[in-house]
Protein backbone atom coordinates (compact mmCIF):
# COMPACT_ATOMS: atom_id res chain seq x y z
CA UNK A 1 0.00 0.00 0.00
CA UNK A 2 1.03 3.79 -0.89
CA UNK A 3 0.98 6.53 1.31
CA UNK A 4 0.06 8.69 -1.41
CA UNK A 5 -2.90 6.30 -2.10
CA UNK A 6 -4.68 7.57 1.07
CA UNK A 7 -2.98 10.70 2.44
CA UNK A 8 -5.25 13.98 0.93
CA UNK A 9 -2.68 15.87 -0.45
CA UNK A 10 -4.97 19.14 -0.05
CA UNK A 11 -5.44 18.74 3.73
CA UNK A 12 -1.86 17.96 4.64
CA UNK A 13 -0.93 21.25 7.64
CA UNK A 14 2.69 21.87 7.88
CA UNK A 15 2.33 24.83 10.68
CA UNK A 16 0.14 22.90 12.77
CA UNK A 17 -0.23 25.59 16.23
CA UNK A 18 -1.68 24.28 18.78
CA UNK A 19 -1.38 23.19 22.29
CA UNK A 20 -3.99 19.83 23.13
CA UNK A 21 -4.34 16.79 21.64
CA UNK A 22 -8.16 17.51 20.62
CA UNK A 23 -7.22 20.65 19.06
CA UNK A 24 -4.59 19.00 16.66
CA UNK A 25 -7.48 15.99 16.02
CA UNK A 26 -10.28 19.28 15.40
CA UNK A 27 -7.35 20.99 13.18
CA UNK A 28 -7.12 17.85 10.85
CA UNK A 29 -10.60 16.52 10.48
CA UNK A 30 -11.65 20.09 9.80
CA UNK A 31 -9.04 20.28 7.17
CA UNK A 32 -10.11 17.14 5.50
CA UNK A 33 -13.71 18.85 5.86
CA UNK A 34 -12.26 21.64 4.04
CA UNK A 35 -10.74 19.58 1.34
CA UNK A 36 -14.29 17.90 0.82
CA UNK A 37 -13.19 14.23 2.05
CA UNK A 38 -15.24 14.18 5.02
CA UNK A 39 -18.91 16.35 5.16
CA UNK A 40 -19.87 19.20 7.14
CA UNK A 41 -22.32 17.31 9.08
CA UNK A 42 -20.33 13.91 10.13
CA UNK A 43 -17.01 16.33 11.02
CA UNK A 44 -18.33 16.88 14.74
CA UNK A 45 -18.86 12.68 14.76
CA UNK A 46 -15.86 11.75 13.53
CA UNK A 47 -14.11 13.96 15.91
CA UNK A 48 -15.99 12.57 18.59
CA UNK A 49 -14.49 9.02 17.56
CA UNK A 50 -11.24 9.54 17.20
CA UNK A 51 -10.98 11.29 20.47
CA UNK A 52 -13.28 7.80 21.80
CA UNK A 53 -10.08 5.86 20.27
CA UNK A 54 -7.64 8.12 22.42
CA UNK A 55 -9.30 7.18 25.41
CA UNK A 56 -8.43 3.50 25.11
CA UNK A 57 -4.35 4.57 25.05
CA UNK A 58 -2.70 7.38 23.55
CA UNK A 59 -2.06 7.02 19.73
CA UNK A 60 1.31 8.86 20.45
CA UNK A 61 3.29 5.85 20.07
CA UNK A 62 6.84 7.46 20.57
CA UNK A 63 9.74 9.36 18.40
CA UNK A 64 7.90 12.24 18.20
CA UNK A 65 5.05 10.43 16.59
CA UNK A 66 1.09 10.20 16.29
CA UNK A 67 -1.14 8.14 14.43
CA UNK A 68 -5.06 9.20 15.67
CA UNK A 69 -7.51 6.96 14.36
CA UNK A 70 -11.05 5.79 14.01
CA UNK A 71 -13.03 3.46 11.97
CA UNK A 72 -16.02 5.82 10.84
CA UNK A 73 -19.36 4.88 8.48
CA UNK A 74 -19.59 8.13 6.69
CA UNK A 75 -15.98 7.64 4.98
CA UNK A 76 -16.47 5.66 1.32
CA UNK A 77 -12.41 4.81 1.68
CA UNK A 78 -9.49 5.70 3.76
CA UNK A 79 -9.00 9.05 4.67
CA UNK A 80 -5.39 10.64 5.58
CA UNK A 81 -3.70 13.40 6.36
CA UNK A 82 -0.18 14.82 7.90
CA UNK A 83 0.29 17.89 10.45
CA UNK A 84 3.47 19.01 11.42
CA UNK A 85 3.40 21.08 14.85
CA UNK A 86 6.85 22.61 14.79
CA UNK A 87 6.32 23.59 18.49
CA UNK A 88 5.47 19.83 19.59
CA UNK A 89 1.86 19.25 20.80
CA UNK A 90 1.08 17.67 24.44
CA UNK A 91 -0.54 14.15 23.16
CA UNK A 92 0.18 12.30 26.11
CA UNK A 93 2.59 9.83 24.24
CA UNK A 94 3.40 6.59 25.51
CA UNK A 95 7.13 7.90 26.25
CA UNK A 96 5.95 11.12 27.73
CA UNK A 97 7.77 13.15 24.65
CA UNK A 98 5.94 16.00 22.75
CA UNK A 99 4.39 15.14 19.31
CA UNK A 100 5.81 16.68 16.21
CA UNK A 101 4.66 14.67 12.87
CA UNK A 102 0.61 13.56 13.38
CA UNK A 103 -0.74 11.01 10.94
CA UNK A 104 -4.41 10.80 11.50
CA UNK A 105 -6.42 8.13 9.69
CA UNK A 106 -9.90 7.59 9.35
CA UNK A 107 -11.40 3.91 7.38
CA UNK A 108 -14.45 2.86 6.53
CA UNK A 109 -15.56 -0.14 9.67
CA UNK A 110 -16.15 -2.63 7.10
CA UNK A 111 -12.38 -2.98 5.87
CA UNK A 112 -10.61 -3.88 8.98
CA UNK A 113 -7.66 -5.25 6.77
CA UNK A 114 -7.35 -2.31 4.53
CA UNK A 115 -7.16 -0.15 8.35
CA UNK A 116 -4.35 -2.31 9.50
CA UNK A 117 -2.64 -2.52 6.13
CA UNK A 118 -2.48 1.47 6.06
CA UNK A 119 -1.33 1.93 10.12
CA UNK A 120 1.36 -0.68 8.74
CA UNK A 121 2.42 1.51 6.06
CA UNK A 122 2.64 4.91 8.01
CA UNK A 123 4.33 2.91 10.74
CA UNK A 124 6.88 1.48 8.13
CA UNK A 125 7.90 4.72 7.10
CA UNK A 126 7.55 6.75 10.26
CA UNK A 127 10.04 4.40 11.93
CA UNK A 128 12.71 5.50 9.38
CA UNK A 129 14.62 8.34 11.24
CA UNK A 130 15.26 10.04 7.45
CA UNK A 131 11.87 9.96 6.54
CA UNK A 132 10.86 11.98 9.99
CA UNK A 133 13.34 14.08 9.37
CA UNK A 134 13.20 15.51 6.41
CA UNK A 135 8.88 15.60 7.45
CA UNK A 136 10.01 17.97 10.14
CA UNK A 137 11.67 20.07 7.59
CA UNK A 138 9.23 20.28 5.44
CA UNK A 139 7.19 23.86 5.16
CA UNK A 140 4.85 23.41 2.50
CA UNK A 141 2.04 20.54 1.70
CA UNK A 142 3.93 20.25 -1.54
CA UNK A 143 6.96 19.58 -0.06
CA UNK A 144 5.52 16.57 2.47
CA UNK A 145 3.48 15.54 -0.87
CA UNK A 146 7.18 15.44 -2.80
CA UNK A 147 8.58 13.36 0.57
CA UNK A 148 5.25 11.36 0.59
CA UNK A 149 5.96 10.23 -3.39
CA UNK A 150 9.87 9.70 -2.76
CA UNK A 151 8.89 7.06 0.03
CA UNK A 152 6.33 5.32 -1.92
CA UNK A 153 8.52 5.03 -4.97
CA UNK A 154 11.80 3.73 -2.93
CA UNK A 155 8.72 1.29 -1.24
CA UNK A 156 8.01 -0.57 -4.43
CA UNK B 1 5.09 -24.08 25.43
CA UNK B 2 8.07 -25.26 23.32
CA UNK B 3 11.66 -24.98 25.03
CA UNK B 4 14.46 -25.27 22.50
CA UNK B 5 18.12 -25.69 23.26
CA UNK B 6 20.75 -23.72 21.80
CA UNK B 7 23.89 -25.45 20.49
CA UNK B 8 25.52 -26.80 23.10
CA UNK B 9 29.66 -26.55 23.45
CA UNK B 10 31.24 -28.95 25.65
CA UNK B 11 31.50 -26.84 28.60
CA UNK B 12 28.57 -25.07 28.77
CA UNK B 13 24.73 -24.68 27.35
CA UNK B 14 23.92 -21.61 25.13
CA UNK B 15 20.69 -19.86 27.26
CA UNK B 16 17.71 -21.99 26.11
CA UNK B 17 15.35 -19.95 24.16
CA UNK B 18 11.58 -20.40 24.51
CA UNK B 19 8.99 -19.77 21.63
CA UNK B 20 5.24 -20.25 20.36
CA UNK B 21 3.17 -20.04 17.77
CA UNK B 22 0.16 -17.97 18.50
CA UNK B 23 -2.85 -17.07 15.58
CA UNK B 24 -4.15 -13.71 15.79
CA UNK B 25 -7.95 -14.19 16.58
CA UNK B 26 -8.78 -10.41 16.67
CA UNK B 27 -11.75 -9.39 14.42
CA UNK B 28 -9.75 -5.77 13.54
CA UNK B 29 -6.48 -8.11 13.51
CA UNK B 30 -2.93 -6.93 15.79
CA UNK B 31 -3.89 -2.74 15.61
CA UNK B 32 -2.36 -0.37 17.87
CA UNK B 33 -4.00 -1.10 21.13
CA UNK B 34 -3.03 -4.89 21.37
CA UNK B 35 0.60 -4.12 19.91
CA UNK B 36 0.94 -1.48 22.55
CA UNK B 37 -0.10 -3.83 25.30
CA UNK B 38 2.53 -6.76 24.09
CA UNK B 39 5.30 -4.10 24.15
CA UNK B 40 4.46 -2.92 27.45
CA UNK B 41 4.47 -6.31 28.71
CA UNK B 42 7.56 -7.31 26.98
CA UNK B 43 9.36 -3.90 27.92
CA UNK B 44 9.31 -5.23 31.53
CA UNK B 45 11.73 -7.92 31.25
CA UNK B 46 15.27 -7.95 30.23
CA UNK B 47 15.43 -10.74 27.99
CA UNK B 48 14.90 -10.44 24.13
CA UNK B 49 11.58 -11.07 22.82
CA UNK B 50 10.78 -11.36 18.51
CA UNK B 51 7.78 -11.68 17.70
CA UNK B 52 8.05 -13.55 13.88
CA UNK B 53 5.75 -13.39 10.62
CA UNK B 54 6.59 -15.16 7.79
CA UNK B 55 10.39 -15.26 8.35
CA UNK B 56 10.12 -11.36 9.47
CA UNK B 57 11.00 -10.63 13.02
CA UNK B 58 10.16 -7.97 14.71
CA UNK B 59 11.13 -6.24 17.90
CA UNK B 60 8.19 -7.09 20.80
CA UNK B 61 9.65 -4.18 22.91
CA UNK B 62 8.50 -1.67 20.06
CA UNK B 63 5.06 -0.70 19.08
CA UNK B 64 6.76 0.72 15.96
CA UNK B 65 7.85 -2.64 14.70
CA UNK B 66 4.74 -4.27 16.31
CA UNK B 67 2.83 -2.09 14.13
CA UNK B 68 4.79 -3.58 10.85
CA UNK B 69 3.31 -6.86 11.35
CA UNK B 70 0.45 -6.10 9.55
CA UNK B 71 -1.44 -9.29 11.03
CA UNK B 72 -4.49 -9.02 10.38
CA UNK B 73 -7.28 -12.14 11.80
CA UNK B 74 -5.77 -15.46 11.21
CA UNK B 75 -2.09 -14.70 11.08
CA UNK B 76 0.73 -17.12 12.43
CA UNK B 77 2.96 -15.56 14.38
CA UNK B 78 6.01 -17.00 16.40
CA UNK B 79 7.00 -15.57 19.79
CA UNK B 80 10.46 -16.28 20.65
CA UNK B 81 12.16 -15.20 23.74
CA UNK B 82 15.26 -15.82 24.97
CA UNK B 83 17.13 -14.81 28.18
CA UNK B 84 16.76 -13.94 31.90
CA UNK B 85 13.06 -15.56 32.78
CA UNK B 86 12.17 -15.69 29.16
CA UNK B 87 9.95 -18.98 29.94
CA UNK B 88 7.96 -16.50 32.07
CA UNK B 89 7.31 -13.62 29.39
CA UNK B 90 6.88 -16.06 26.70
CA UNK B 91 3.82 -18.10 29.23
CA UNK B 92 2.21 -14.30 29.52
CA UNK B 93 2.19 -13.14 25.72
CA UNK B 94 0.41 -16.48 25.22
CA UNK B 95 -2.11 -15.96 27.55
CA UNK B 96 -2.53 -12.51 26.27
CA UNK B 97 -3.28 -13.95 22.77
CA UNK B 98 -5.55 -16.50 24.37
CA UNK B 99 -7.45 -14.03 25.91
CA UNK B 100 -7.79 -12.01 22.73
CA UNK B 101 -6.26 -9.21 24.30
CA UNK B 102 -8.90 -8.56 27.30
CA UNK B 103 -6.55 -10.27 30.48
Amino acid sequence: MKLTDFVVKDAIITDLSVNAKDEAIRAMIKSLQGSGKISAENSESVITAILKREELGSTGIGNGVAVPHTKHPTVDGLVSTIALAKGGVDFASLDGELVYILFLLVSPPDRPGEHLRALETISRHLRNQDFCNFLKQSSTPQEVWELLLEADQKDS
Amino acid sequence: MKQINGSVDSKMSAPAYYEQDVIVNLEHGLHLVPCSKIAELAKRYSCNCVIIKDGRSVDAKTIFDLMTLGAVKGTRLTLHCQGEKSDELLEKLVALFDSDFQA
